[in-house]
């Protein structure tokens, strides 16, 4: 039974975050802070995503003196088109939840 | 402790984890790292360490999920198979496991918990939990996600979710809940238990294989609501069938105070699992999408992804594959005629030695093993009875206390582990009883300690005194009183076995034939393999006793030829 699952809803958060200005390079405690995620979280999905090709990292130029330099993240052409897909279907989704104000009567 | 040393302590944790990472995830190491380098903040950074460290440890490896998945499922099944090649091989080692995992989950997790009432205070911490879920809210926001994650599912684990692990397990051996007082009454009882067992596997593979299956699916959604209707219903039948055997048992003549702290100490055992599984049914009784999310997250109904899943059904399957071949494979007519052979000379000196037929040893032995047994089923009784033997109590702290208030030296191991083992399959309970009926010593004539080891030897009702023991005292391969651990060895020898068994058909015909002047039961094989299964309370002399199907079968062995070849015997005539 094969069949293409949606990313994890961390996973989507996390997109949907770096795609809210998908120019600018972005940090990780920055992500968490903005998502809510743990930091055991957030690594293992920045890493899956930048595995798939949907994450462009680097390192910070410009280091201030006594610490050591940061990695920045920000999405790809392919992860940009994957986070509007994304965003478009939790935004229906949405739209589908406010419209759907009768009590459920259906069955399981 | 000095500040600046307190902060250190994380980045030391997290650089010692950096360094076990693998080389082609080193890079994201450092970047953990210098994002710490960037936290002030005690706690932020502690938490912080934390969550990168766990990453550290255990990083998302390279080549994709599925190898992973596929790479930890042989891990984990190899690892399996030698666990349970080394159980079987080693029983007595295995058993021992067995004992003390019993044990612990028995007393640790559960009795000790409900005698402190502290499992009262876990009760009301899942309803908290439950109904901060229910207003849509986290109950314990401070709390790192991965403890409230891991915290639920251990009160899942231990609290079964379903009422029949704690009760078939722990509570039916351990508390007056058993239905005694009504003979007869029982019917019920059969059913309910195999339900619940058949409920509790099919919740349990759900809950690790379910996500192999389209959350997204209305029927995937249905059967996991029904499921989890059918389990809520099943905790709540336990739950009255108990409040009612509680009512009739003897806890209901203590003052109404002591009764109703008791009830009150049982009660989460019953509630716990059904608010969870309330919980559970609120939730996927939502959206289709909310629902989704309540079966399909890592956290919610289904415990692992899809792909794992999938994994974890191929494994499933396998095993059961396995396991019912193994289980199922009986031995071939020629090998257990073989094994009846190998025993000849045994077989005649028990029956000798407690005059009875030979060819009636032979043929339990023969069904037994052709009809009933299996060579894994053979290894697993090692296993079991090896934990049988186990005296914990012995070994435990305050012995001789536990021993004057009269509690098991095996808490809760008795019932649940008294299993028929060896060539004839005894049962350790009914060996004990046939040593003291035998040797009419009663276990309240025993010398303490030896008292405790007999305390549950089988109630045999008044037919067993006189005259069996009173007037014809017989010696029994097994000495009286002896301990768990000679029992088990006893019956694991092939000789003592054997004579235990010749001992234990000796006392039905002694008994019968002390009733029964008219005829012989001697001449009666399928009548004395009836009684040898259905065990000495049952066994009341009557004049037209019918045989069991366990019965038939050894008579229709014991008129075969080759039986008589063999042990140089002719059958005698049919009664």
């Amino acid at each position: 039974m094969q069949r293409n699952r949606l990313p994890s809803e961390q996973t989507i958060t996390v997109l949907l975050a770096l795609a809210e200005d998908a120019t600018a390079w972005r940090h990780g405690y920055d992500l968490c802070q903005q998502t809510g995620l743990k930091a055991g979280s957030m690594y293992p999905i920045l890493i899956r995503l930048a595995d798939r090709g949907w994450l462009e990292t680097t390192w910070e130029t410009e280091i201030p003196v006594g610490r050591p330099p940061r990695h920045l993240y920000r999405l790809t052409e392919a992860g940009l088109e994957l986070a509007s897909e994304l965003g478009a279907k939790k935004a229906l989704a949405a739209q589908a939840k406010r419209v759907r104000l009768r009590p459920r009567t259906e069955g399981a | 402790m000095n500040t600046s040393y307190f902060t250190e302590i994380p980045e030391r944790l997290l650089t010692a984890a950096v360094r076990r990472m693998p080389a082609e995830r080193r890079e994201w190491g450092a970047a953990m790292l210098a994002e710490l380098a960037q936290l002030q903040h005690p706690s932020t950074r502690w938490r912080f360490a934390l969550g990168c460290t766990r990453v550290a440890l255990f990083p998302p490896r390279k080549g994709g999920l599925l190898q992973t998945i596929m790479m930890k499922s042989i891990v984990t099944t190899l690892g399996a198979v030698a666990l349970i090649g080394f159980l079987l091989v080693q029983p007595e080692i295995g058993g021992a496991w067995l004992a003390w995992a019993y044990t612990i989950y028995g007393i640790a997790f559960l009795a000790i918990p409900a005698v402190l009432f502290a499992d009262l205070l876990l009760l009301a911490a899942v309803i908290w939990a439950v109904a901060g879920h229910a207003r849509g809210r986290q109950s314990w926001p401070r709390v790192p996600a991965f403890l409230r994650r891991w915290g639920r599912l251990a009160v899942e684990i231990v609290f079964g979710l379903l009422n029949p692990v704690l009760y078939l397990t722990i509570l039916n051996a351990a508390l007056p809940l058993r239905p005694h007082s009504m003979a007869g009454t029982e019917w019920w009882l059969a059913p309910l238990t195999t339900s619940a067992w058949i409920l509790l596997t099919a919740f349990w593979t759900l809950r690790l294989c379910g996500a192999a299956f389209d959350p997204r699916s209305r029927a995937v959604r249905a059967g996991v609501r029904a499921l989890l209707v059918a389990s809520l219903a099943c905790v709540l039948i336990y739950a009255v069938k108990d409040a009612w055997l509680l009512i009739e048992s003897e806890w209901s003549k203590a003052p109404l105070s002591t009764f109703l702290l008791n009830v009150l100490r049982l009660c989460p055992l019953y509630l716990i699992p059904a608010v969870l599984l309330w919980d559970y049914l609120r939730a996927t009784a939502t959206s289709a999408s909310r629902a989704e999310q309540a079966i399909d997250q890592p956290h919610g109904f289904f415990l692992i992804a899809n792909r794992a899943s999938r994994v974890a059904v191929a494994s499933v399957v396998g095993i059961a594959l396995v396991t019912f071949a193994l289980a199922a494979h009986r031995r071939s007519d020629a090998s257990v005629r073989k094994l009846v052979s190998d025993h000849r000379a045994r077989i005649q000196a028990a029956a000798a030695r407690y005059d009875v037929d030979p060819r009636l040893i032979a043929s339990v032995v023969y069904v037994t093993h052709r009809d009933q047994l299996s060579p894994f089923r053979d290894a697993l009784e090692r296993l079991v009875i090896s934990a049988w033997a186990m005296n914990l109590q012995r070994r435990g702290p305050g012995r001789e206390r536990w021993e004057e208030i009269g509690t098991d030296e095996n808490p809760m191991l008795n019932l649940a582990l008294d299993i028929s083992v060896g060539l004839a399959q005894i049962k350790p309970r009914t060996a004990l009883t046939a040593s003291v009926l035998a040797t009419g010593r009663t276990p309240d004539n025993l010398p303490r300690p030896a008292y405790y080891e007999y305390r549950n030897v089988e109630p045999v009702g008044d037919g067993w005194t006189p005259p069996v023991t009173a007037q014809t005292a017989m010696t029994s391969p097994i000495p009286v009183p002896a301990e768990r651990r000679a029992v088990a060895r006893m019956l694991l020898d092939a000789e003592a076995n054997l004579e235990t068994c010749a001992l234990i058909l000796a006392l039905y015909q002694k008994q019968w034939e002390g009733t029964n002047r008219d005829w012989s039961i001697r001449e009666r094989p399928d009548i004395l393999a009836t009684l040898y299964q259905i065990g000495f309370a049952r066994s009341k002399p009557h004049g037209a006793p019918r045989s069991n199907a366990f019965g038939s079968r050894v008579r229709q062995v014991y008129e075969q030829p080759w039986l008589g070849e063999l042990l140089e015997t002719t059958p005698r005539p049919p009664g």
